[in-house]
């Protein structure tokens, strides 16, 4: 063969992207020259190479990452909204310029007074949103205003790290894990078995939910792959809520994205916090509490 | 629940389930693109939200996930590049590189310096070369000879004609060669 493939046909030759009909005539020319296999040897090991060394010099993935991917992923269709935003960015570049922290600064000036005056009309008014009414209740029970938000935070961590509950001491069976709790908050506690409403028992162990005190949390799942996670926690009773015994206090009511109801028997705290408000009150009612609706 | 809605689960669940098996590629795409650990990440985060948003637009019988991920990254990227005004443009890039026809002859450079590139040595100086590729050629290459994309599929993530892709990678191949066979310590002169 006297032509020779021009530059394209040898790089589509190499990736093989070549019409058939010049397939034969290149490789008639490459058999021909030795320039040409000495070229096609290089640009074949530059791909190759290329591949190996960029995917070596790639850090992991981060867990973080990872662990918000998955997350995100497993929402159900009709939570998507709410779990996209509740997921922050990585990294928040607006805080490393000087003219976002003056704006955020200025921002939280305006927050300040702006929340000082409508918490004035709020008083004044009386009008009470059933947000409000939420927000002012757990409060008056002496809950901290980020308890939803640490729930929550410990509720989809433990949802996402399925082996988070591997403690040796905490059998993965509910009914046999009397004992390991009795040891642990130092009481027996009742944890009623759900899955008469659907929820299998995940595993139960150690974790940090209001202030420094000891706590277990219990997770529940859904048997029937619909994803909805309830999550129990528990704490002995320090004096760490100001409502009277057997009495719940709805920190999250039912519109809001993580239903939340906190409760206290003699000896201990009881906090709720579930991602579907109809499985946390199918809950609720199984430990003989309610949302009060 | 009915056939249909059952059926409909089953392929929302390998739909999600595939797209973050290509966590990994997405990331390191971005990685490489971006240079920026942090910005990848927020970038492929920003993917996958939008992937979930728009996932009823996906057809999962006509399409590979891939191109379409690597679609809505590409275009993050781009948003993201013009908001921090980082380049102005990725097709005045592409102007700006842009090679008049490649006679065949200079395809590689000169013969003499490329015979005796150690490859067994040469991972260094292959990394910072692509580092060192204009946008459009790195980003073309890395989904050629990295994640091993088609060209059909690069065309449809970058929004580009196929010849347009042929033609890119053949640069970035000619600059790549070009700047390994430049480098005395790998080229055995």
């Amino acid at each position: 063969m006297s032509e020779q493939p021009n530059h394209f046909e040898l790089i589509a030759y190499i990736d093989g992207v070549l019409p058939s009909d010049r397939r034969e005539a290149v490789e008639n020319a490459i058999a021909a020259n030795r320039e040409l296999r000495r070229q096609l040897r290089q640009l074949v090991k530059l791909r190759s190479c290329s591949r190996q060394v960029m995917r070596q010099n790639t850090p992991e993935v981060s867990t973080q990452l990872r662990s918000r991917i998955q997350l995100l992923m497993q929402a159900p269709e009709s939570r998507v909204a709410t779990v996209v935003a509740r997921i922050q960015p990585v990294r928040k570049p607006g805080w490393f310029k000087p003219s976002f922290r003056m704006a955020m600064a200025a921002g939280i000036v305006l927050c300040v007074v702006g929340g000082i005056w409508f918490g004035f009309l709020q008083e004044r008014t009386l009008i009470q949103s059933p947000a409000r009414q939420v927000v002012q209740g757990a409060k008056r029970a002496g809950l901290p205003a980020q308890l939803v938000t640490i729930a929550q935070a410990r509720h989809l961590n433990c949802v996402m790290m399925g082996n988070n509950f591997a403690y040796p001491e905490f059998p993965r069976v509910l009914a046999e894990s009397g004992p390991a709790v009795r040891a642990f908050l130092g009481d027996a506690v009742e944890i009623p078995d759900l899955t008469s409403i659907g929820l299998e028992f995940a595993g139960v162990g150690p974790c940090q939910i209001n202030g420094a005190g000891k706590a277990l949390h219990w997770l529940f799942r859904s048997t029937n792959n619909s994803k909805i996670n309830v999550s129990v926690f528990v704490q002995p009773f320090e004096d760490q809520v100001t409502f009277a015994r057997n009495t719940a206090c709805v920190v999250a009511g039912p519109t809001e994205a993580f239903p939340m109801l906190v409760w206290r028997s003699d000896k201990h705290v009881y906090y709720l916090i579930g991602d579907d408000f109809g499985a946390t009150s199918e809950t609720a009612k199984q430990f003989g509490v309610g949302f009060g609706l | 629940m009915s056939a249909d809605n059952e059926n409909g689960s089953h392929s929302q669940a390998a739909f999600r389930n595939a797209a973050i098996d290509q966590l990994e590629s997405l990331h390191r795409f971005a990685f490489h693109l971006s240079r920026d650990p942090a910005l990848a990440e927020d970038l492929v985060q920003e993917t996958y939200v939008l992937a979930l948003r728009h996932e009823h637009t996906y057809n999962r019988r006509l399409r590979d996930i891939r191109p379409w991920l690597f679609k809505i990254l590409n275009n993050a990227m781009r948003k993201h590049f013009r908001r921090e005004s980082l380049v102005t443009s990725r097709e005045d890039l592409n102007e700006a590189h842009a090679d008049p026809a490649v006679p065949n002859s200079e395809l590689l450079p000169p013969n003499s310096r490329l015979q005796d590139l150690d490859w067994e040595q040469i991972d260094d100086s292959l990394k910072h070369a692509i580092d060192a590729l204009p946008e459009t050629l790195r980003s073309a290459f890395l989904l050629f000879a990295v994640e091993d994309l088609k060209y059909r599929d690069i065309a449809e993530i970058e929004g580009i004609p196929i010849g347009t892709v042929m033609s890119r990678l053949s640069r970035a191949r000619k600059l790549l060669m070009q700047s390994l066979a430049s480098n005395p310590t790998i080229s055995g002169n």
